[in-house]
C-alpha cells in the first residue's frame, strides 16, 4: 500500500515526477503507474492531461486525496527524489543481517549446456587454510556489522562435491551463532545429485533451506541437467527431492519452463512432484523460470536474442503461474499469479547482493559482493586475510556509495525507483565503470514488465493496455 | 601509495617529534622530524616495508587508487542507517515544578491513547529494524511529576526487551528534585542511568534553577536537593550524569564548581559522571542536555575551550578523544522524539513546533512522514562543497542541520563556526591526556570521569 503522505488537503499539490502512462488499446483511458509507490490507477484522459501539463490544485477535493493517498500527486514542497534516495540508503546500509554466500569449489559433476561456470577453475577448492579464514570471517563480520541474524549459503559450483567442507563450515557458524546469540540460516542449493543418506546426515543438521533445480519432466530434464558422461540425471535429482521431503526443513524448487512452448510441458513434473507426494508438503516452494545461464544477468544484459526471450518471458510467466495455480499448487507458490515477475521489483536498490552485509566468498578466498560475479576476479571487493580480515578494495567503496539519485541520466529517470540505476556489475561489463549510467535494454524491460503485470493483474482494465 | 587526507602533524614538546593525528581512523601515533619529512613529501620509498605496513594500518598512507571520500561516505551511512540501534526520546509531560529563566511554561501532558500509541510505536521500530538495542531517554519537562507514566513507559518496555532479548537502556533526564526512596525502589529494576543538572555553584544554581509552585518554596533555589539526590543514587549504586551547561554567565566558575565535586566524594567510584556542554539555554520547554555537537559551532565556543583546560589543570579530563561522531538524531535512521500530543520530532530543539514535525503517532505506528524527515534524511556533508575537501569531516560530519538552515536556508550547508578550534583543542587534551611525556606536565590528570 503506498505510504500515507500528508493530512492536510487544503497546502498546494503537484504532479508526481515518479507517474508513468500507457495507453489502453480502444478505450479512453490510460493506466497510471507510480514508480515509488507502486500504485496503479486507471485514468481518463481529462485527468491524464491534468496530472502531465495542467494544475493539479484545480482537481476536485475527493479525487486530490484519492490522488495523494496513492501518490500520484504529492505536497508542492515534498522532493520525492529525497524519499527514494532515503529507501535505498536504508536498504542498502543497514545490514539487519550478514549474508555469506560459500563456494567450496566452482567444480561441478554435472555439465549443463548452459551453466557459465569456465573450466579452467573446476579443479579447485577451497583448502584448510581458506576454509578457516572464512569461518572467520563470517563471525568477525556479523560482529561488526551488528547483525542479529547470519545466513549461510552454501553455493557453487556443486557444494556436495566437497561435503566434509560444508559441515566445517557450516556447524561452526552455527554453533557459533548460538553461544552468541545470534539467529543463524544456513542454506544449500544443490543439484541434488549428491544429496543423499550420508550427505544429508553430514550437512543437514545445519542447514534450514535446500533449493533445488528441475529443468521440467525427466525427458526435458535429462536433455539439459546431465553428467559428464551425458547420462540425464533426473532420477538421482528426484531422490534428492524425496530424502528431504519428510525432513522438517524448507524446500524451494525452482522449475525451468520453455516460454517458446506454448503449452507449457516444463510444467509437467509437477504431477511427478505429486505423485511422489509433494503437493500440500509444510514449506514446500515452487516457483518458474527460464531456462538461461544463472549469470544471464551479467553476461547476456545486451544480447538482443536474450532481450526478446526475456521480454518473452515477462509476458508469458503469468501464464505459466496461473496454469500451476489451476494445478492445485498455489498454496506452493510464492506469489500469487500476476504479481510474480521477478523484473517487477519491489526492491529499490537495483539487487539484494548490492548492499552492505552481502558477501560471497570463493574456494580462493576471493570475496564479491555479487555471487553471478564470482570468479571475474576484477570484481572481487578484496581477499581474505588470516584470521578472516578482509582489506576491502576501493571498487567496494565505490559500488556501495553509488548513489542512482545523483547519476547523470538517472537522477530525473521517472524509472530510477523501480531500477535503481541498474546492476554496476553489468554496466561495468559494458562500461569499465561502475558509475556509468547505462540502460541499455533496462528500461524496456521494466516497461514489459509493468505492462505484463497491469494485464495479468487487472485483465478488466489493462488487457490491452500498449 | 598516498597520504591521508584526514591527516593532523602535532609538534610536541619534544623537539623533533611530532603527533600524527588520524581523524578518519582516530588514531594516534608519535613520528620523528626523518618520517615527518618523509610523509609530507610523499615520497614512500626510503621507508622499510615494516613502517609501510604500519603507516597503512594506520591508515595513514593510502593506496593510490583509494577514494577516500567515498570510504567516508560509506563509514558515515553505514552509522546513520545501521539499524542495531533504536533510539527514543519521550518526553511524558512539558509540566515542571521549576521555573527557570527562558524557559516557557508548558502543561500538556500525554493522555493513555498516547502513551499506548508511544510503547507500541517503539516496540514495532525496534522490532523491524530488528535491533539489539534499545536506548529510551524519558525527559520533560520534569518526567517525575508523572511517575505512573514515567514508570509504565520504563516497565513495560523493560519487560518486552527481556522478552525479546533485545539489550535495553533507559535513562531518565530529570531535573533531580523529585528523587526518594520510594521513586528509588519503583524504578530500580527498569532504569539504567539518570541525567540530572547543576548549573554551577549553589549561589548561581539557586539563582537559575528555582521551584516555582508551592507557595512555601516558590522561588526557592534547587541545589541542595539536587545534590542530595545525586548522592541518593550514588547510595544506591544507579549511574548518573552530572549535566553541566557551560554558558557566557557561568563559564568563570565551572572550574571550581566541578572541583566541589569532586571534594565532595561525588565522583569518587566511578559511578557518577560530570559532562559539561555548550548550552544556549531551554527555549521550547524541553529539558535536556545537548550533545557536543550541537553548538559547538556557536560563536561561544571558545568559552567551552577555556574551561575545558581550567578543569584540566584542576586534574579532571574535561574532554574526550575526539569521536567520529555518527550523524546527529536529525538525520540519523532509527532515531526518534516523541512529545506529549504523540508528534514526532528528529531533534530535540525542534520538538513542540508541529512545523518541524517529521511524523505523528497513530495506532501505534509513526505515520504520515512529512517532507522534513526525507530533507534531514537526505543530507550528505560528502556532497556538501565545503565539507568534502575538509580533514574535519570525519569528526563533525557537517555540523548541525538546524544551524546550517540558519545560517545558510538550507539543510545541505555546513555548520562550522568554531567546531574546527574545538576539535583542535579535544585533539591536543587528548594527547596530553594520552602522552603526556610529550606534551607537557599533566600529573594530576588521573581521573578521567568529566
Amino acid at each position: 500500500m503506498p505510504e500515507k503522505k500528508i493530512e492536510n488537503n487544503q497546502e498546494k499539490i503537484k504532479s508526481s515526477r515518479y507517474n508513468v502512462y500507457y495507453k489502453v488499446k480502444g478505450k479512453e483511458k490510460h493506466a497510471l503507474f507510480n514508480t515509488l509507490t507502486r500504485a496503479i490507477l486507471s485514468i481518463d484522459i481529462e485527468l491524464k492531461e491534468v496530472l502531465e501539463k495542467g494544475d493539479v490544485n484545480t482537481l476536485e477535493p475527493g479525487i486530490k486525496e484519492s490522488l495523494l493517498q496513492m501518490g500520484a500527486v504529492v505536497p508542492s514542497h515534498l522532493d520525492e527524489k529525497q524519499i527514494y534516495e532515503f529507501r535505498h540508503n536504508m536498504t542498502k546500509y543497514t545490514a539487519e543481517d550478514s549474508s555469506f554466500v560459500i563456494f567450496p569449489t566452482y567444480d561441478c559433476n554435472l555439465r549443463c549446456p548452459y551453466c557459465y561456470e569456465g573450466t579452467e577453475k573446476l579443479s579447485t577448492f577451497m583448502d584448510s587454510v581458506t576454509v578457516q579464514n572464512t569461518i572467520d570471517f563470517i563471525k568477525r563480520t556479523t560482529v561488526e556489522n551488528g547483525s542479529k541474524v547470519v545466513i549461510l549459503g552454501l553455493y557453487g559450483g556443486e557444494p556436495l562435491l566437497y561435503p566434509e567442507i560444508c559441515y566445517q563450515i557450516a556447524s561452526a557458524v552455527k554453533e557459533w551463532a548460538h553461544s552468541n546469540n545470534i539467529v543463524y540460516y544456513g542454506t544449500l542449493t544443490t543439484n541434488g545429485t549428491l544429496l543423499n543418506e550420508e550427505t544429508a546426515q553430514l550437512v543437514l543438521p545445519y542447514i534450514a533451506s535446500v533449493h533445488i533445480t528441475l529443468d521440467g519432466p525427466e525427458d526435458i530434464h535429462n536433455t539439459m541437467r546431465v553428467y559428464r558422461s551425458g547420462k540425464g540425471s533426473y532420477n538421482d535429482v528426484m531422490r534428492a527431492v524425496e530424502v528431504v521431503k519428510d525432513m522438517p526443513k524448507h524446500l524451494t524448487l525452482r522449475i525451468h519452463v520453455n516460454v517458446e512452448d506454448e503449452t507449457y510441458k516444463g510444467l509437467q513434473v509437477l504431477d511427478d512432484l505429486e505423485q511422489r507426494g509433494l503437493k500440500g508438503r509444510e514449506n514446500l516452494h515452487i516457483y518458474f523460470k527460464q531456462l538461461e545461464p544463472p549469470d544471464a544477468c551479467l553476461s547476456l544484459s545486451l544480447d538482443k536474442e536474450y532481450i526478446k526471450k526475456k521480454e518473452k518471458g515477462l509476458n508469458k510467466f503469468p501464464e505459466v503461474w496461473k496454469k500451476a495455480q489451476e494445478m492445485g499448487w498455489g498454496p506452493h507458490m510464492s506469489v500469487e499469479a500476476g504479481s510474480e515477475h521477478g523484473m517487477l521489483t519491489f526492491n529499490i536498490i537495483p539487487c539484494d547482493h548490492l548492499k552492505r552485509g552481502r558477501y560471497s566468498v570463493d574456494p580462493f578466498g576471493d570475496v564479491y559482493l555479487c555471487p553471478m560475479s564470482a570468479g571475474r576476479k576484477h570484481h572481487s571487493i578484496g581477499t581474505l586475510q588470516k584470521g578472516g580480515g578482509l582489506i576491502l578494495a576501493p571498487s567496494y567503496y565505490t559500488l556501495l556509495t553509488r548513489s542512482p539519485a545523483h547519476l547523470e541520466g538517472c537522477s530525473e529517470c521517472q524509472y530510477l525507483p523501480i531500477c535503481s540505476g541498474g546492476c554496476p556489475i553489468s554496466i561495468w561489463e559494458e562500461t569499465h565503470n561502475y558509475l556509468g549510467s547505462y540502460c541499455g535494454f533496462l528500461k524496456q524491460l521494466k516497461i514489459t514488465a509493468i505492462k505484463s503485470h497491469l494485464r495479468h493483474q487487472y485483465p478488466e482494465k489493462f488487457s490491452e493496455v500498449i | 601509495m598516498k597520504l591521508t587526507q584526514y591527516l593532523f602533524i602535532i609538534p610536541t614538546n619534544h623537539q623533533g617529534k611530532y603527533a600524527l593525528y588520524n581523524s578518519f581512523s582516530n588514531t594516534i601515533a608519535i613520528i620523528d622530524e626523518e618520517l615527518k619529512a618523509i610523509l609530507e613529501s610523499e615520497d614512500f620509498s626510503a621507508l622499510p616495508q615494516e613502517h609501510i605496513t604500519s603507516l597503512k594500518q594506520l591508515e595513514v598512507i593510502r593506496e593510490d587508487d583509494a577514494d577516500e571520500l567515498k570510504m567516508l561516505e560509506y563509514k558515515k551511512k553505514s552509522l546513520r542507517f545501521a539499524s542495531d540501534k533504536t533510539e527514543f526520546f519521550v518526553i511524558p509531560t512539558y509540566k515542571c515544578n521549576l521555573k527557570c529563566p527562558g524557559c516557557p511554561p508548558r502543561e500538556n501532558t500525554m493522555n493513555e491513547d498516547v502513551v499506548k500509541n508511544t510503547i507500541e510505536a517503539i516496540k514495532r521500530e525496534t522490532r523491524e529494524k530488528k535491533s539489539n538495542y534499545l536506548w529510551l531517554y524519558i525527559l520533560g519537562g520534569e518526567p517525575l511529576l508523572e511517575p505512573e507514566i514515567t514508570y509504565k513507559i520504563s516497565k513495560e518496555l523493560s519487560e518486552w526487551a527481556k522478552d525479546e532479548n533485545i539489550m535495553f537502556y533507559n535513562t531518565i533526564i530529570t531535573n533531580g528534585t523529585l528523587f526518594t526512596d520510594t521513586i528509588i525502589d519503583q524504578f530500580f529494576q527498569c532504569i539504567t542511568s539518570v541525567q540530572v543538572s547543576l548549573e554551577g555553584p549553589a549561589e548561581y544554581h539557586n539563582k537559575k534553577r528555582v521551584y516555582k509552585n508551592k507557595n512555601d518554596e516558590k522561588g526557592r533555589g534547587t541545589f541542595e536537593d539536587i545534590v542530595n539526590s545525586v548522592l541518593l543514587l550514588k547510595k544506591n549504586n544507579i549511574h548518573a550524569i552530572i549535566n553541566v551547561p557551560v554558558t557566557r554567565e557561568n563559564c568563570h566558575c565551572v572550574p571550581e564548581f566541578v572541583e566541589y565535586l569532586k571534594n565532595k566524594g561525588i565522583t569518587e567510584g566511578g559511578a557518577i559522571h560530570i559532562r559539561l556542554f555548550l548550552s544556549k539555554g531551554v527555549s521550547n520547554g524541553v529539558c535536556a542536555p545537548y550533545s557536543p555537537l550541537c553548538n559547538e559551532g556557536d560563536a561561544d565556543a571558545p568559552l567551552l575551550m577555556d574551561v575545558w583546560e581550567k578543569v584540566w589543570k584542576k586534574g579532571f579530563r574535561a574532554t574526550a578523544k575526539p569521536t567520529q561522531t555518527p550523524y546527529c538524531s536529525g538525520i540519523k535512521d532509527s532515531v526518534y522524539a516523541v512529545d506529549p500530543e504523540g508528534n514526532v520530532y528528529k531533534c530535540l530543539s525542534m520538538v513542540g513546533n508541529p512545523d518541524e514535525r517529521v511524523a505523528v503517532l497513530k495506532d501505534g505506528v509513526i505515520s504520515a512522514k512529512t517532507p522534513l524527515f526525507y530533507e534531514l534524511l537526505s543530507r550528505d556533508a560528502t556532497r556538501i562543497e565545503k565539507c568534502n575537501q575538509c580533514k574535519y569531516l570525519p569528526l563533525c560530519a557537517g555540523g548541525c542541520p538546524t544551524a546550517a538552515k540558519t545560517q545558510h536556508h538550507t539543510y545541505h550547508a555546513p555548520d562550522c563556526g568554531q567546531r574546527k578550534t574545538l576539535f583542535d583543542k579535544r585533539i591536543e587534551l587528548f594527547l596530553r591526556f594520552k602522552h603526556p611525556t610529550h606534551f607537557g606536565v599533566d600529573e594530576g590528570v588521573k581521573t578521567p570521569n568529566v
